[in-house]
């Protein structure tokens, strides 16, 4: 029997998953209430994941069939052969198009999140199945993991991504915080992931890196710096205040910095935490964790 | 244009006609083309600009590597090369060798082939 292949977490958006290590995610669009992810493998696209968060029950048939209609107007595939149940809460349809069969599944997971897979080639059914079996769904309120581009963190409740820049080398990814979902933003997170971390570094370690990386007028603060040993380095860069009221009340603007190298990728990664309250903690994941745990205060590996 | 580029995984780069592949005192790798053929009116407007003659450029160390093994790899190779040597996801180092050789060919220094060369390497 052939083994299943390996697979790799991906979470965005409270849409939790884990897909072939061999697909790479090469689109994301849209936010926390909606939005859509495309695969691909081999330069082919192999599947787009699209989901919505309505807060009521979706009509999963209604949403099948119009994504199935999508799936005749762009895939030229004939209508389904059929409706069969997917994972208890779900559906999956099995459409024939000239190269094979094409399979489009949905599911209601919690917080009224309806979640749509479509394969974007021909496909086994089982391939579809596996994949959205395995995914899950938080609700607004709830602490969500993110994992992509080699990104994986957990955050609290609120924590709302605001865009990513992937390109070759380099993953960049902005978070914004709203109390309550509403009103204005009173914390901001940037995760940042680099390629050829000693390169970069260059010698210098990555406090020499850092303070190389400051503002005009901003000054660091090393708090902590186990880098050399595999752990991780804490850092304050503080800048004038932002404002010229801020300034004349003599604030200033703090950024908690953290930044750790992934030895085994060559990987630098930094987590920048700016705003109100207590700064976040570090989000190194843990290497022996299969996920990621909330953060629980300012501790560290 | 990229995108494309990395697709053409058969494609073979090689270095464009009449390129020289010098190196610095310091070590580096400059590529030099040859002389711009401009029209007169234009020679004089870049004679009064000082426009450079011809397109020089200096390649970091990454860069010079990857043209190093321009001599008759493909793309697939060279990509799959440079994942390994700088610890890159295959796709990732199929686009950084994309964008390099997207700016070499704009500056004429590299052209593509798009089958293999039968004979030799296509080094100038």
């Amino acid at each position: 029997m052939a083994q299943p292949p390996p697979t790799v977490p991906l979470a965005l958006h409270g849409v939790s998953l884990r897909v072939p290590a061999s697909w790479d995610l090469v689109g994301t669009y849209g936010h926390w209430r909606a939005g859509q992810l495309l695969l691909a493998s081999e330069r082919q696209p192999r599947m787009s994941i699209t989901w919505q968060r309505r807060g009521t029950a979706p009509d999963l048939r209604r949403t099948l069939r119009a994504a199935g209609r999508r799936l005749a107007r762009e895939q030229g595939c004939s209508q389904s052969t059929g409706e069969q149940q997917l994972a208890g809460d779900g559906l999956i349809a099995c459409h024939p198009s000239p190269q094979g069969e094409v399979h489009i599944g949905i599911r209601a997971l919690s917080g009224g999140t309806a979640v749509v897979w479509r394969q974007l080639r021909p496909g086994p059914a089982a391939e579809l199945e596996s994949i959205a079996s395995a995914c899950s769904a938080v609700g607004d309120a709830d602490p969500a993991r993110w994992a992509f581009h080699g990104l994986d963190v957990a955050l609290p409740a609120w924590w709302r991504l605001e865009g990513i820049v992937h390109v070759a080398g380099l993953v960049r990814a902005v978070w914004f915080h709203r109390r309550g979902g509403r009103g204005r933003v009173d914390q901001a997170l940037v995760m940042r992931r680099l390629a050829c971390a000693a390169r970069i570094t260059n010698g210098h370690g990555v406090a020499g890196w850092l303070r190389a990386q400051l503002g005009r007028d901003e000054t660091l603060t090393i708090e902590r710096d186990d880098t050399a040993t595999g752990g991780t380095l804490m850092a304050c860069a503080r800048g004038p205040g932002a404002t010229w009221w801020r300034r004349l009340r003599r604030l200033h603007e703090d950024r908690h910095i953290v930044a750790w190298i992934d030895e085994a990728d060559d990987r630098l990664t930094v987590q920048e935490w700016q705003g109100r309250g207590d700064p976040m903690g570090c989000l190194r994941p843990r290497p022996s964790s299969q996920g990621n745990p909330l953060p629980s205060g300012r501790t560290c590996a | 244009m990229t995108t494309a580029l990395a697709a053409q995984a058969s494609a073979v780069p090689r270095l464009a006609e009449r390129v020289e592949v010098l190196r610095t005192e310091t070590g580096a790798l400059r590529l030099r083309g040859p002389m711009l053929e401009r029209p007169a009116p234009l020679r004089m407007v870049a004679w009064l600009l000082r426009a450079p003659g011809r397109t020089e450029v200096e390649l970091d160390d990454i860069g010079a590597w990857v043209v190093d093994r321009i001599d008759g790899r493909p793309l697939e190779q060279l990509s799959r090369e440079l994942a390994a040597h700088l610890r890159l996801s295959r796709r990732e180092a199929e686009v950084a060798l994309a964008d390099f050789l997207v700016a070499l060919r704009r500056r004429n220094l590299v052209v593509l082939d798009a089958t293999p060369p039968s004979a030799g390497p296509g080094r100038a």
